[in-house]
């Protein structure tokens, strides 16, 4: 009896299995795949400098609250700087920044953030 | 004396290696108020009382009424449903494809007026067609913002053959947006007179910031470049960190606490090199936002933005 329910259930789900996938029907033609996007190959020296960073960030800063006049944040704009350029011009890029964390306007774009004026600088050679 | 020549040849050296390219990158745009668009009238004939009775018609008049306030997307909205409504043949259909491309346009949306254009049936009219020359010039600054090289040349080899005088406009535009001052260095000098391409040259040189002198600045006193692009606490935290950094490394390794002395080295190169790299990057920028500034007003004076040529309205 186990034999013959085995029988009649394994191959029926087993074939089933596709049909019950989804997307199916005309949706199929509208969902693209999702493609996730390969991990860059980072240096030690940057996954380092990201756990240093992460530490900042969760267990640092919320002491004091945020206190970066820019958008985003200084260790934020380290990070991203490490990630788009290199540990060594992302360090510079991040020490640069870190000189430049004052409340002066100068001629900075801005942006508001929850009712907050923040200066914007992204991590980009290309500011705009 | 010739140990501060090789101290100056070093520093000079350290601020060649990090140079940031004196290039400027840009970033002018406008605004349309709809006032600007109620003064234009439309290219096509006004609809006949029959027409502005049936269903497309009044879909249309409702559609135009939304445009004129620039509400884009409930006009784009009703307009389609006055093309869906529309007979086949009917020669409205070409002018509600293109009312509909130019909110598209006004939208900032390029990508979805290029969509709509190549469904439509406008790519076969000619100069015949009553809003030509509008349609010439929206297709030109679509695929110019789509960076679609070889469909804005063709554009523009259209444009010049129909509307020479449109296409000189749109050459200036797009060498001031661009911020490529040879190029309106060039165009300046054909002009027989002083133009208003000497006015923004002048304005722009006379208050732009040497990106390498804010990097030797900076090489030579920490800080300096900061203060000489205006970034006043930044110079003093630069001079300050620096200062500090350099002092504590000095007593470390006079100290003979070695591992400290490496450390605080670390730390000091990323200040003295960050702040190098950063018064160009600071310097470049200051000159962007500067030519932004001026570059907008002319633009918006000359009528030199592509949406401000544009002829007719809905």
């Amino acid at each position: 009896m186990g034999f013959k329910w085995l029988l009649l259930v394994v191959p029926t789900l087993l074939t089933a299995r596709p049909l019950y996938q989804e997307p199916w029907g005309t949706d199929h033609d509208l969902k693209f795949p999702t493609e996730q996007p390969a991990p860059k190959d980072r240096s030690l020296g940057v996954i380092l400098a990201d756990l240093l960073i992460s530490f900042h960030q969760q267990v640092i800063s919320p002491v004091d609250g945020p206190r970066s006049h820019y958008r985003p944040s200084s260790s934020q704009y380290m990070r991203e700087a490490m990630h788009n350029y290199g540990f060594l011009r992302g360090f510079f890029m991040g020490c640069d920044r870190l000189l430049r964390e004052n409340d002066e306007k100068w001629v900075y774009r801005t942006i508001e953030v929850n009712g907050q004026t923040f200066k914007y600088d992204p991590a980009r050679e290309d500011k705009n | 004396m010739s140990k501060l020549g090789a101290t100056a040849v070093t520093l000079m050296l350290v601020a060649g290696c990090y140079r940031v390219p004196d290039k400027i990158n840009p970033k002018v745009s406008y605004e349309v108020q709809d006032s600007h668009f109620k003064r234009l009238s439309s290219a096509f004939p006004n609809l006949s009382h029959t027409e502005r009775n049936s269903d497309w018609g009044r879909e249309m008049v409702i559609a135009r009424a939304f445009a004129e306030e620039l509400d884009l997307y409930r006009a784009i909205s009703t307009y389609k449903r006055a093309e869906i409504l529309v007979e086949v043949n009917s020669p409205r259909k070409q002018e509600i494809q293109y009312d509909m491309l130019l909110c598209y346009f006004l939208a900032k949306r390029y990508d979805e007026a290029v969509e709509a254009f190549e469904k439509s049936s406008l790519s076969n009219i000619d100069q015949s067609f009553p809003a030509h020359h509008d349609l010439l010039l929206i297709l030109y600054e679509c695929y110019r913002e789509l960076d679609a090289p070889e469909k804005e040349a063709r554009i523009m080899e259209l444009i010049e053959k129909s509307y020479p005088e449109t296409a000189e406009k749109l050459k200036v535009s797009r060498a001031i947006r661009t911020g490529n001052i040879e190029t309106l260095k060039q165009i300046s000098q054909g002009f027989h007179e002083r133009s208003y391409l000497d006015e923004l040259l002048d304005t722009y040189q006379t208050q732009k910031k040497s990106v390498a002198g804010a990097q030797a600045l900076n090489a030579f006193i920490p800080g300096a470049g900061y203060l000489y692009i205006g970034q006043r606490k930044s110079a003093l935290t630069a001079f300050l960190l620096n200062g500090l950094f350099i002092a504590a490394a000095y007593q470390f390794f006079h100290k003979g606490q070695i591992a400290a002395g490496i450390i605080t080295t670390g730390f000091e190169t990323g200040w003295y090199f960050g702040g190098i790299y950063g018064a160009g990057e600071e310097a470049k920028y200051y000159n962007e936002r500067i030519y932004e500034r001026e570059a907008t007003t002319v633009l918006n004076d000359g009528k030199l933005f592509p949406v401000l040529m544009v002829q007719h309205g809905f």
